[in-house]
């Protein structure tokens, strides 16, 4: 069966997948989250190995390390969009990469060893209170104001939004995740070197969030499941599962390219599962014209995000 | 007027309604031009007038009512088939392919001809247009721009189209150019009919044979220009703004 | 030596500038990138092997075989991958469904021809030209010649034929390409058709120039070629070309002159400078910009 530390890694591609879907909120993609994960996972393996400080503070130091570097990165990515923003973080994780392999302190490229201290309760319990967050997060106003900047910028300028600060929030955001997704994988693996940061350590949060759905916060959770927990289901097929994973991934986004779990899916689970549960006996009472009601202030709400 | 109108017409809308999502812009839009016609689409800003002819192009899709261009339907016909049928569309803000050079610019203009005569056309619109001739070889982007609408309309005729749609071709204009760009539309009068989208209600209304007045995607008032013209209510709903300074004379 | 140098830039150079053209030309017409496109280059090289190695045939034959293959990859890419989320105007699933195509094509490889560089067959005997200040075998001469006449050949497909205007004014301006006739869904087949031929040639005259067909040269290719169309101006032909011969100067010039872990850093810093202090692209005039 599948092997437990499996579910480890699914954690920390969760949030990963985090990372991304957080500067996507606000039309930021970034295709060298591996950079923030890379400094995240040497920040706290300096911290705890070669410092003595306990576990707890290494990940707070990668986290405000992450946030910071994400702001720093971000600032003159503020100028760019879409692809140049995409070619732009490939080149400064690129750039990461080539840091610690050239840094001696760490063990350049063979990078060095004794991280330890990450359990799957301690990665789920990250999951649970960010998912938590982010959750809460998604019907704030602050959540509105980013997808207005994501689908208007100019627009959400002119109705008086600081754009720069709502972009540079979401990056430095998006980046502690990626930095605290690090320092929890380099305390699993025991060992680090610069190669676990390559390229496709930055693409495959995009897989996530490509597979799962951009709209919702559970869309790169699924994606996350099913390309970490996938391959690990095609064992029998030997050499050939990572051909035939590619082959799936393809067909999913070919026949969903919106993602598997939409926003319209959400709101409809929700209406469904409101009519399942009268629970509250004010709502029972109410409970034929609930459902329509429930829905209009959604959608309305949803056409008022974009000005 | 009437020995134009007994002929079948050209192009034929019914019951147009184009919706943006939720936002409807047009509601049962219904409008014929007849071969050799000006026909002038006016309202204020937001009236639909530009929806109507990006949806008779074929780039926004109507979600009822039906398009006929020259006996043929084109409710669902994808916009470069219906350039090919022989529609040109100068599009609001002129639509000048700014990396391209002037020539090229002119050259796509004819891309759905297949004859033998785009050299000679090129050279008859040299003629008619020498700075365009001059600056032939000069990215379309470095045009000033009364110069850009005088490509974007020459550009249009290079297609030979048997209907041009003109979208605010007077708009940003310098009044001189403006005098410029309505001589252009009535040379083409000769050999095109033409749709007009103008904010220049008076000078397009004086071109115009027929002319039809969209408030808030629908059509309010339609009828031959003359009448439109002295219509005293247009003139004070819509025409009022613009009448005073561009129409003294 | 510095002409020796200058002959293994210009090669490098021209390598680096054909798939940037791939490259550039689809995004000019989606503004989208296309992640398969360096695997495609990947697959050229390999074609070749078989083609002149396994099957024995000339060299012409062989780079029939590489183009037919380019050829096909490059459609499969528009159909599989982009054509799918074409209604949806996303970046991401196209851009990702691409990168699930690289990743197949990548195991394909492996499948069929290995894990491991293969040797390809001496493919040109010849004399080596001494000029004076430098030599030429020719070999080089070959890969040179077939590099800069099919950057010519792009070149004049996209300012004199039908179809480069086409492709020219679907990448300017969508919509207006379509008010003028052009079928705009078949341009983008077309500009996929001959990204992916430029890309199976430029993998094809990579293996050439270094003698072996290399299954890990996607990635580094693929990353620097991306570098190269930034730097020339997204979408813009001329540029990447320029772009890309540049970029073979700053790479050679690098690993001449100073270590190995720097010359490959040399390009990404370049881009980054490019892309703070002039997004439009090295060669980009107030003409290309645009907010993408």
């Amino acid at each position: 069966m599948v092997d437990p530390s499996v579910f480890v890694l699914l954690g920390i591609n969760i949030l990963m997948g985090w990372s991304f879907y957080v500067m996507l909120m606000s039309g930021q993609f970034s295709f060298g989250n591996a950079g923030f994960m890379a400094l995240g996972a040497y920040t706290a393996g300096i911290a705890t190995v070669k410092l003595g400080l306990p576990y707890g503070v290494g990940l707070l130091l990668a986290v405000v390390v992450g946030a910071v570097a994400g702001g720093l990165v971000g600032l003159p990515a503020l100028r760019m969009r879409g692809v140049y923003l995409a070619l732009a973080t490939i080149a400064f994780a690129f750039l990461v990469e080539n840091f610690f392999v050239n840094l001696e302190y760490t063990g350049a490229q063979t990078g060095f060893y004794g991280l330890t201290g990450t359990t799957l309760p301690g990665v789920y319990l990250c999951v649970a209170v960010l998912g938590v967050l982010l959750l809460r997060l998604q019907h704030s106003r602050l959540a509105k104001s980013l997808q207005a900047v994501r689908e208007h910028e100019v627009v959400a300028s002119t109705l008086g939004l600081n754009t720069t600060y709502l972009k540079l929030l979401s990056f430095s955001l998006g980046a502690a995740f990626a930095a605290l997704a690090g320092a929890l994988y380099g305390h699993y693996t025991y060992f680090i070197s610069p190669e676990l940061f390559g390229f496709f350590q930055s693409v495959w949060p995009a897989f996530y969030v490509a597979i799962g759905g951009a709209g919702t916060v559970v869309g790169p959770v699924l994606g996350a499941a099913i390309v970490t927990l996938l391959p690990e289901y095609f064992q029998p097929l030997q050499e050939w599962r990572l051909l035939v994973f590619g082959l799936t991934v393809m067909a999913l986004i070919a026949l969903r390219p919106q993602g598997l779990y939409t926003p319209y899916m959400q709101r409809r689970l929700g209406a469904w599962l409101r009519r399942l549960q009268p629970r509250w006996p004010r709502a029972a009472g109410r409970s034929p014209t609930a459902v329509p009601g429930d829905a209009s202030p959604g959608a309305v709400g949803a056409r008022g995000e974009s000005p | 007027m009437d020995a134009k109108t007994t002929s079948p017409p050209l192009l034929r809308i019914e019951g147009l309604r184009v919706s943006y999502g939720p936002v409807v812009a047009l509601r049962d839009v219904s409008l014929t031009v007849y071969p050799g016609e000006v026909v002038a689409v006016l309202g204020a800003n937001g009236a639909g007038k530009t929806t109507l002819l990006r949806t008779i192009s074929g780039l926004l899709r109507p979600s009822a009512g039906a398009i006929w261009f020259a006996g043929r339907e084109l409710t669902r016909v994808p916009p470069h088939a219906i350039a090919a049928a022989g529609l040109a569309h100068v599009p609001e803000g002129r639509g000048i392919l700014g990396r391209m050079t002037v020539l090229e610019n002119l050259r796509m203009g004819a891309y759905t001809r297949r004859d033998g005569e785009i050299a000679r056309d090129l050279a008859e619109l040299c003629e008619r247009f020498p700075i365009l001739h001059e600056r032939r070889h000069q990215p379309a982007a470095l045009l000033s721009g009364g110069q850009q609408q005088m490509l974007a309309i020459a550009r249009a005729w290079m297609a030979r189209p048997r209907l041009i749609l003109l979208d605010e071709p007077s708009l940003g204009l310098a009044p001189r150019l403006v005098a410029e760009v309505f001589q252009l539309i009535a040379a083409i009068r000769e050999r095109a009919a033409v749709l007009l989208v103008e904010q220049n209600t008076r000078a397009a209304l004086r071109l115009a044979d027929r002319g039809y007045v969209l408030e808030l995607g629908r059509v309010v008032l339609d009828g031959p220009a003359r009448a439109l013209l002295t219509d005293e209510g247009l003139v004070r709903a819509y025409l009022g703004r613009r009448a005073a300074p561009g129409g003294a004379t | 030596m510095i002409g020796q140098q200058l002959v293994n830039a210009l090669m490098l150079g021209s390598n680096y500038a054909l798939v940037a053209i791939g490259y550039t030309l689809v995004f000019g017409v989606l503004r989208l990138l296309n992640f398969a496109h360096p695997n495609v280059c990947v697959l050229g090289g390999f074609l070749l092997f078989s083609a002149v190695g396994t099957l024995a045939l000339p060299l012409p034959a062989a780079i029939a075989v590489v183009i037919v293959g380019g050829a096909v990859l490059g459609l499969a890419t528009e159909r599989l991958c982009f054509r799918p989320a074409e209604h949806l105007r996303d970046e991401l699933a196209p851009a990702i469904s691409s990168v699930a195509f690289a990743l197949v094509l990548t195991e394909l490889v492996a499948k069929v021809w290995g894990a491991e560089p293969r040797r390809l067959p001496p493919l040109v005997t010849g004399a080596t030209f001494d000029l004076g200040l430098f030599q030429v075998s020719s070999i080089q001469l070959v890969i040179l010649g077939l590099s800069f006449g099919l950057m010519l050949g792009v070149d004049y497909l996209l300012q004199h034929t039908r179809m480069g205007y086409a492709l020219r004014a679907v990448a300017e301006q969508r919509d207006v390409a379509q008010l003028l006739g052009v079928n705009v869904r078949a341009t983008v087949v077309w500009a996929f058709l001959l990204s992916g031929v430029l890309a199976a040639l430029a993998g094809m005259l990579l293996a050439m120039r270094i003698g072996l067909a290399d299954p890990n040269v996607g990635l580094s290719y693929g990353l620097r070629a991306l570098a190269v169309m930034v730097l020339g101006g997204l979408g813009n032909v001329r540029g990447a070309m320029v772009a890309g011969l540049l970029v073979g100067l700053v790479d050679v010039m690098a690993l001449a002159f100073l270590s190995q872990a720097y010359s490959s850093v040399a390009a990404w810093v370049l881009l980054l400078v490019v892309l703070l202090c002039k997004p439009s692209g090295l060669l980009g005039t107030r003409l290309q910009r645009e907010s993408i």
